[in-house]
């Protein structure tokens, strides 16, 4: 179902909007999906006829309203992962597109994905699929405001921390810890917000959780995933994260590894601490170009 | 040794099949092995996979309909032990230092990762990194120009020769990527 013409396309995703939303909750659990994806890229194709069509911007206005309608009869029929799913492709593309009022709109989308995972999604591992989609999604849009990015900032690591079970906490506010330091706002045009206290202040808390994980094995893994982050954020130039701070998580698991039970698992753990402190080593050994000395390491 | 990679499919949200020209290349009885990235998305393209190999992997993609796909694979062929995931998990998308990661703790040689529909294949300290991007050139709101693309690992001892397919235009280009393992 493919037209030439961008106007005419819209023509045809509406009339097929109005033939599938009589199929019933069963039909168009498969038939929607795929015209919202339609609807996506002709948005996208608007915006490449921007110099011929000097309407384009209020035709993707109302692709998005098509889109934001047409998950909404989705949820209707009580579906829940897909709806969330498709509202963040839609915040991810209403802020490339760049529209006039593209922010409200990507704003409205992801508050919408916010809702659908406080309200309808129950289970704690899809919690966490679910939040770790909508950090790394929101990680990638550089359309907001630092009036909006703020509160948007601040839902990611309220949620992450309110997961149920400890290590998933842990993990999803680790992951937030990116949105601090490679996360885009509008007023810094394109260049990373780079804010190294709040990301030190993410990873922090995440080690705090880990430490009050009951199951010593599952804890020794996580203290090597946070160091793992640390690692990346030293190496990514992060002022605040010092060799003391990576020494001191260092030391930590050295100390509490070889305290675990003899099993696969613990190997596992082994590798995965084995792996870090070898490409610590090699980085001490010859850093990269514009990359940290490493001084002071102990490995 | 044949290992098929690929991914980020997304039939029927986003495609309706693979190109025709791979479909012609893809032959059952030919590979030995299939790892897919995930966001196949229905059991449909599963199906499709396993007439191609019997030994299919597969790991769950954020669009995927399975929900019981595990979010990361081992599987060791030959002498190299290949990590799979879909990518989507890892903040931020396609960051190598980000999937650098998951290869230290998986302990993999070799990383397959999706999600960008964009081909990759390079050595990054040593192990290999692949994204075989996205077999039906499916649609992306990152980026413009997906190209459809897959992977063929041939691995003999301790080298793997990646073969990459790209269907630009009406033709498929083949490139040769090769990497030994020390």
């Amino acid at each position: 179902m493919q037209a030439e013409d961008a106007d005419q396309q819209y023509l045809i995703l509406n009339a097929a909007r109005k033939h599938f939303g009589n199929g019933g909750n069963m039909r168009i659990k498969y038939t929607l999906p795929p015209l919202v994806f339609a609807a996506y890229k002709l948005a996208f194709k608007y915006k490449e006829l921007e110099e011929e069509d000097d309407k384009w911007e209020k035709k993707c206005q109302k692709i998005f309203q098509f889109c934001h309608q047409t998950i909404g009869a989705l949820i209707k029929a009580e579906m829940a992962e897909v709806p969330l799913r498709l509202f963040l492709q839609g915040g991810l593309a209403a802020g490339e597109i760049g529209f006039e009022n593209h922010e409200s709109v990507a704003y409205e989308f992801l508050s919408q994905a916010f809702s659908l995972y406080e309200d309808e999604i129950s289970d704690s591992k899809a919690q966490l699929s679910a939040i770790t989609l909508i950090i790394a999604t929101f990680e990638k849009m550089k359309c907001f405001g630092e009036e909006n990015h703020e509160p948007l900032r601040t839902q990611c690591a309220l949620a992450a921390s309110k997961l149920l079970k400890k290590p998933d906490q842990c993990r999803g506010v680790a992951t937030c810890s990116h949105l601090f330091w490679s996360g885009k706002t509008r007023e810094s045009e394109g260049e990373e917000v780079q804010d190294g206290k709040r990301v030190m202040e993410c990873l922090k808390k995440s080690l705090r959780i880990a430490n009050q994980c009951m199951d010593s094995s599952v804890q020794v893994q996580l203290f090597v995933e946070i160091l793992n982050h640390y690692i990346y954020m030293y190496e990514k130039g992060n002022d605040q994260m010092t060799v003391q701070v990576l020494n001191q998580l260092i030391g930590k698991i050295r100390e509490d590894l070889p305290n675990l039970e003899s099993n696969e698992e613990t190997e596992q753990i082994n590798k995965h601490f084995q792996n870090t402190i070898e490409h610590l080593r090699l980085r001490q050994e010859s850093p990269e170009n514009d990359g940290p000395t490493y001084e002071g390491l102990i490995l | 040794m044949l290992v098929l990679v690929l991914g980020d499919l997304h039939i029927p949200h986003r495609c309706n099949s693979l190109p025709q020209k791979f479909k012609k290349l893809l032959v059952p009885g030919k590979i030995q092995h299939i790892l897919c990235t995930g966001n196949l998305c229905t059991k449909e393209s599963f199906d499709y996979l396993k007439t191609l190999a019997s030994d299919v992997h597969v790991v769950r993609g954020d669009f995927d309909e399975n929900l019981n796909y595990p979010e990361q694979k081992v599987v060791t062929v030959g002498q190299f032990r290949i990590g799979l995931c879909h990518g989507h998990q890892v903040v931020p998308w396609g960051d190598t230092d980000s999937l650098a990661m998951i290869q230290r703790q998986l302990d993999v040689d070799i990383l397959i990762s999706g999600h960008t529909h964009k081909f990759e294949a390079f050595e990054h300290e040593s192990k290999f990194y692949i994204n075989p991007g996205s077999a039906t050139g499916a649609y992306s709101a990152l980026d413009s120009g997906v190209t459809p693309s897959f992977c063929l690992l041939d691995i003999q001892q301790s080298t793997v020769v990646a073969y990459v397919y790209q269907l630009i235009g009406e033709e498929v280009k083949v490139e040769r990527i090769e990497y030994k393992k020390n």
